[in-house]
Order: structure tokens, then C-alpha cells, then sequence
């Protein structure tokens, strides 16, 4: 039983120690994964399409907007199209959103939204959650689920509240490209893939261009595009700051 | 992923109810078009078509129809990276029961013959309604033109805004009305901000023009201190209202009063003339007519004191508590004389002066329904129907003629061009109400199609009633309890 009881202890620490190792690599990908996207600046014009019906690819919205960023959490967007919205402009702060509707002439907070709160009114089948900035060590735990010649997949479970029961992430071990995310929700099961679809190089380094979210409960899908793209430039301040971005 | 890219969508679940629609053909590899997308000409046009009928006693009355049409071209042009300039032209049309004038004839109150007019256009009409430029000095912007001076967080009413009438209940209007002014701000910081505006209209906007205009004390202006304190947006305001108002809102007998003792003292002056006259004194009638004449020739310039000046602190507020959002705002019209030469307490009554408008927007993501309620309280409104004065309404004085209302709207969105509206707005004093439920679709990419209606009910002589009795003496159907309505917009 002496035996016994040294084995299980024995083995126990060498499973403890496969799996914190296996913890450390699937971090040390995840920071390598967030490294690639980190801007600290950025400008980018971009179409966004969505389809309710993911089969149907005559029926879809699209929209056009001037986007800049900066930092993790900063988002300023003026509209171009649809014409209905032209000059509607939209400055997001680390969580704090205001618009400028140009018809009345005044500026709007917006309340914070549930997390699980899809496309609202427009369409589309990316929720809050999906963009609400942060990086991926600091939102999911992660582990290592395969490894294979070409790709790592990991899976993350929530650091926090969240409205997914976990993520599963493909990555390209040639260049920590990220072409497809897995979305799961308790209740839903796996719910949606995020398919990035196109890199290119912009600003000497490789960028995703186009990317697709699948909506695999309401089969719909939504299409972002992005067009002339840069990064690391320099933006006028009165963007990012609420008292003057519609000037 | 890349920051742009999370923060790129972010619009599209901002909540905005956007009017977004479906695109007629694949189009994924168009290019985003020129180099300065913030230039360039666009806009829309409206067709509004509706019906009046009235719904009393199980019966339909015979409807009325009407038509309204309303072009908006826009433009913008940005010359320099700190330079802007922006328009909006609009032609507008009005027929059948869409016309103001209708419903002024309907009222006894036009007040001339259409038809002595033969070159004016009581139609339609053409004009400019923006027409602005902005000049930016590092986090000094100086704003100057015609354009809407738009403060206030509420969506129905807007206490704090007070120089030009909002669209109210209005299927056609989107825009807020321009106003003449100069309106410079400055950021302190990204949490503070400090703006003011100096108007060069009054209120009313009125097509005459009075030497009054040009008296610095009838320049309506307003200053507002912004800032940030955690999740809400506040603001601190002081506002100068002028509205000019000749429309006599004194209760009848008050004005027949004065009518009576007028015409009076014109028979008494005719009388003594005609006795003159008869006993062959022409030449002191004569000398007295010279005289009379002179008079009015050597007078002052005539006065026109139909300028109301008010003055309000306001306070403003919008944020969100937890996923539900808040706003409110509120105005105190601050006790002046008569002769607007101080501040006076006697008889002030803080509840007579107050205004405000309390909201929150919620959604309910079980069932992806959008709601927003709103209730606003007007001091200065009647506290009793019989009190009601549609002159005040006419006139731009108020909205709304009661103190307490409240708005109700649900939205929701089906399949991204399918759109189900139905909002409640109740006068809470005489329980009078508007029921506007709406469907809209969008089959293109910029055309949408709206059908809808308002339904108004409450009880005889309450607000949404539609039978008003002016003057205390003659009750007129002003309008009818139902108006199903078709509305076509398409934007380029």
C-alpha cells in the first residue's frame, strides 16, 4: 500500500508537471499570438457584409466605414456607407461608446451591453464580447489540445465572466497566424467559427484582411474586409477624445 | 487578432438602429472609393402619403388624404485638414392634409385669403437649412453658420435645447433644424469641456423682420460646461430663450374686452367728427385729421412686444447602469420681472418652472428586443384640460400642452431588413394617448419602406382627443383619431 500511495503521489506530480508544462507552452504561443496583433496605432478603411442567411450570398448589407485605432481599447469609426448614415461617427474608449448622429446634430453615450448581445438592429454575428478588446492571455486559461506538423489547436476556458464556455483556437506554428477560432456556449454547444480568410503584409507585418464569422445556430454569416490598411501611424488626438471627435 | 479589426465592429451592435439595409448584389471586392470620403454630395428623399379618418361610435368617418414630399441634399467639403464646411438643401412639398394651411383654415386662424396671394406658394417651398463652416485651432473648434445647436441627452424631449421647435411626432422630418449663430468650444482635457453659442434668430425663426431683432438682448445664447465623472456624461448649462409670440393667448373675454372698448372710442370719435361736420366746421375736422397724422408720423417707431425672454439653468446626464442606460435632463426657468431687468422670488414656485425628461434604454436580449422609456414633466403645462391652449402649441411656446407624459417604445429586428416598431406616448394627466405602431423594410440597399399609423385616443376635450373648444365656446374637430400612414425613403 506504502508503494501504492508513493506510485499515485509520484505520478500525480509528473502529471501536474506535464500539465503545468503544457500550460507554459500553450502561454507562451497565446503571448506570441498577441504579440503579432499588437498595434499602437492604426488607420484602415473597411467593408463589412452581413448575410442572414449564410446559404444566400445575393442577400447582405453592406457597410463602409473610415476606422482609426489606438492602443488596446480606442476605436474611432465615421460611417461612408450606407448613405442613409453617412457622417454617423462612433468613438469607443475602453468600454465607454458615444456617437455623433449628424442629422440632429448631437452626440449620444451609449449604455454598455449585455455580453452575449448580438449584431443589434444592423445585423451580424459578432457579439460584444467577440470585440471587446483585451488580449486572449488576459480574457482564457489555455491548453494544448493537438499539435501537429503545421498548427497548435488550444483550447481557453474563461479567466472570467464570459458568455462562452470556451474557445478552441487554430495556430499556424510557421507564423502564429490564428485562421480559425471556435466559439462554444453551454447552452449551444460550439456556436460559431471565426475563419480569417486572407494576411497580408502592411506596415512589414502580416495582417489579416478579411475575415468571416459563421453563425452556425442561425446560420447567417458576417464578412469584414479591410482596404488600405496601416499601422503604427500618426492620429490626430481629437479623434480619441469624446469632448471633440465630430468637430 | 489585430485591434482595428475587434474595434471595426464595434458599430454594429452600438445600438443605433441604424437604418441599414440589404444590399441587391454581391459586392465584396469594392474599393472604398476616393481619397477624402468626407467629401462629396448625398441625401434622401421621402414620400410620405397619409390618410386622416376619424373612428368614433364603431363607425369610420370619410378620410382625407395628404402627401408630403421632402428632398435633403447634403454636401461636405473638407479644404483643409482643420477646415470644414457642410449644407443641407431641402425642397419640400405639402399637399392635401400634409399642408399647414389646412389645418389654420380649419382653426379660423390663417388669417388672410390664399387667394390674394396669387404669386405666393403655399405648396412647397425651397431652402437652405444647414449651411456651416468650422475652423479648428488645435482643441479650440469654432463652429459658425446655420446649423442645429443640439444639446440635451433625452430622444423625445430635450429641455436644455431651446432655439429652434424640434420635429415632433414627425414621419418626415429627420434633421434638426439649423439656426443662425457662432458657436465656439474648447476641450480642457478629454474628461472637460466648455462651449457656448450666440444665436441670431429667435426661436420662432419668423419670416418678418422687426428692429427688435437687431437689440442684443433679444439674441438668444446658451454656455454649457461638459465633463466625464466615471460612466456618465454631465453637464452644466445657462441658457437665454427668446421667442418672439404675437399670437393672443389672453382668455376670450380679455380680448373682446378690449376689442369692444376700442370700437367704442371709434364711434364716439366718429360721432363728434360727423357733429362738426354737420354744423359746417370742415376746416377743425380737417386740422384735427393733420394733426392726428403728424402725430403718428412724429411717433417712435412702432414697438413690437412680443419678445419673450427666459432664462434657465439646466442639467444634464447620460450613462449606463449596468446594461441598462440613463439619461436625464432638466431646466429651471429662472424668476425674472416682467421687464427683464432682474431676478425676482416673490411668488416663484420651483414646480411651476421646472422641466425635465427622465429615460433609460434597455434591451431585452431573450426575445432581442430593443426598449426606451421616457417621461418628461413640464411645470408650466396646464394642470387641467379645460386649461389647454392651443395657441401656445401653434405659437412654438410648447410642445405639449399638460405637465406629465410619458413615452414607451419596443423595437425589434428581424433578419437584419425587417424592422417592428411600436411606441405608447400618454398624456399622464388627462390619460389621453398616441399609439404608433410601425413595420419597415428594406428590400434595397437604400429604400426603405414604412407603413404605420397613429392611433389617438382619450376622453372629449383631452389632449389626443382631437376635439379642442376655443376660447371656452366652440369646439372644433381638430384632428382625427387615426392616420395610417405609407412612407418611401430612398438615400444616395
Amino acid at each position: 500500500m506504502q508503494y501504492t500511495g508513493r506510485f499515485l503521489r509520484g505520478l500525480m506530480i509528473v502529471l501536474v508537471a506535464i500539465s503545468a508544462s503544457a500550460e507554459d507552452e500553450a502561454l507562451t504561443i497565446i503571448r506570441k499570438v498577441d504579440e503579432m496583433g499588437k498595434t499602437s496605432s492604426s488607420s484602415a478603411k473597411m467593408s463589412m457584409l452581413t448575410y442572414p442567411y449564410v446559404g444566400d450570398n445575393s442577400n447582405f448589407r453592406e457597410m463602409k466605414v473610415l476606422a482609426y485605432g489606438k492602443g488596446e481599447d480606442n476605436s474611432y469609426m465615421e460611417f461612408i456607407t450606407p448613405k442613409s448614415i453617412q457622417g454617423l461617427r462612433i468613438l469607443s474608449l475602453s468600454g465607454d461608446q458615444w456617437v455623433y448622429f449628424p442629422s440632429t446634430g448631437r452626440v449620444r453615450k451609449i449604455a454598455a451591453k449585455s455580453k452575449d448581445q448580438t449584431v443589434q438592429g444592423v445585423g451580424g454575428d459578432f457579439t460584444y464580447e467577440d470585440l471587446g478588446g483585451g488580449n486572449m492571455e488576459e480574457s482564457y486559461s489555455f491548453k494544448i489540445l493537438k499539435s501537429d506538423a503545421k498548427s497548435w489547436t488550444l483550447e481557453g476556458t474563461p479567466k472570467k465572466e464570459s458568455s462562452y464556455s470556451k474557445v478552441v483556437i487554430t495556430i499556424l506554428k510557421e507564423n502564429y497566424q490564428t485562421p480559425k477560432i471556435e466559439y462554444y456556449t453551454a447552452a449551444d454547444g460550439h456556436k460559431k467559427d471565426l475563419l480569417i480568410e486572407e494576411y497580408k503584409m502592411i506596415s512589414g507585418r502580416q495582417m489579416p484582411t478579411r475575415m468571416t464569422m459563421l453563425n452556425l445556430i442561425k446560420q447567417s454569416k458576417t464578412v469584414v474586409i479591410m482596404h488600405d490598411a496601416e499601422y503604427d501611424v500618426p492620429l490626430d488626438d481629437k479623434y480619441f477624445n469624446p469632448m471633440r471627435f465630430y468637430k | 487578432m489585430p485591434k482595428i479589426i475587434y474595434l471595426s465592429m464595434v458599430f454594429l451592435i452600438s445600438g443605433l438602429g441604424a437604418d441599414l439595409t440589404v444590399a441587391s448584389a454581391p459586392n465584396e471586392d469594392s474599393s472604398m472609393g476616393g481619397s477624402d470620403e468626407s467629401t462629396g454630395l448625398y441625401g434622401y428623399l421621402i414620400n410620405y402619403f397619409q390618410s386622416s379618418l376619424n373612428f368614433r361610435n364603431q363607425q369610420f368617418s370619410r378620410p382625407t388624404f395628404g402627401d408630403a414630399l421632402l428632398l435633403r441634399l447634403k454636401g461636405d467639403w473638407r479644404p483643409e485638414q482643420n477646415l470644414r464646411f457642410h449644407m443641407e438643401f431641402s425642397y419640400q412639398s405639402n399637399v392635401g392634409n400634409q399642408n399647414p394651411y389646412l389645418l389654420y383654415e380649419r382653426l379660423g386662424i390663417a388669417g388672410f385669403s390664399q387667394s390674394d396671394f396669387p404669386l405666393e406658394d403655399f405648396n412647397q417651398r425651397l431652402f437652405f437649412d444647414h449651411v456651416w463652416g468650422m475652423a479648428s485651432f488645435g482643441d479650440f473648434d469654432l463652429q459658425f453658420g446655420k446649423f442645429p445647436v443640439a444639446w440635451g441627452t433625452g430622444y423625445v424631449f430635450n429641455p436644455t435645447a431651446r432655439v429652434a421647435f424640434p420635429p415632433f411626432l414627425d414621419m418626415v422630418t429627420e434633421d434638426t433644424p439649423g439656426t443662425m449663430a457662432l458657436l465656439p468650444s474648447y476641450a480642457l482635457s478629454n474628461r472637460f469641456s466648455i462651449e457656448a453659442y450666440l444665436a441670431f434668430q429667435d426661436k420662432t425663426q419668423k419670416k418678418t423682420a422687426y428692429q427688435e431683432d437687431s437689440d442684443i438682448k433679444n439674441l438668444p445664447y446658451g454656455i454649457k460646461l461638459n465633463g466625464i465623472a466615471g460612466a456618465f456624461d454631465i453637464s452644466l448649462s445657462w441658457i437665454r430663450e427668446v421667442l418672439y409670440n404675437d399670437l393672443d393667448t389672453r382668455p376670450l373675454d380679455a380680448v373682446l374686452t378690449q376689442a369692444g372698448m376700442a370700437y367704442i372710442q371709434g364711434i364716439v370719435a366718429n360721432q363728434a367728427m360727423a357733429e362738426l361736420l354737420a354744423a359746417g366746421d370742415t376746416v377743425t375736422v380737417l386740422e384735427m385729421f393733420k394733426q392726428g397724422a403728424l402725430a403718428q408720423l412724429l411717433a417712435d417707431l412702432p414697438r413690437h412686444p412680443y419678445y419673450k425672454r427666459s432664462y434657465f439653468a439646466g442639467f444634464d446626464f447620460a450613462g449606463a447602469i449596468g446594461d441598462c442606460g440613463v439619461y436625464g435632463e432638466f431646466v429651471l426657468r429662472l424668476p425674472r420681472d416682467n421687464r427683464d431687468k432682474k431676478f425676482v422670488l416673490k411668488n416663484y414656485r420651483t414646480a411651476d418652472n421646472l422641466e425635465m425628461c427622465l429615460g433609460f434604454d434597455y434591451r431585452i436580449s431573450a426575445v432581442e428586443v430593443d426598449t426606451r422609456m421616457e417621461y418628461y414633466y413640464q411645470g408650466s403645462g396646464a394642470k387641467n384640460k379645460k386649461d389647454y391652449n392651443l395657441m401656445t402649441i401653434l405659437s412654438g411656446e410648447k410642445l405639449v400642452n399638460a405637465r406629465n407624459y410619458s413615452f414607451l417604445m419596443l423595437e425589434k429586428t428581424v433578419k437584419d431588413f425587417h424592422k417592428f416598431n411600436l411606441a405608447f406616448f400618454t398624456n399622464l394627466d388627462d390619460g389621453s394617448f398616441a399609439v404608433l405602431p410601425g413595420y419597415s423594410y428594406s428590400p434595397y440597399n437604400n429604400f426603405d419602406i414604412t407603413v404605420g399609423a397613429f392611433i389617438l385616443g382619450g376622453s372629449r376635450g383631452s389632449e389626443f382627443d382631437g376635439r379642442y373648444t376655443l376660447y371656452g365656446v366652440k369646439e372644433i374637430d381638430l384632428m382625427e383619431n387615426l392616420w395610417p400612414y405609407l412612407r418611401l425613403k430612398i438615400s444616395f
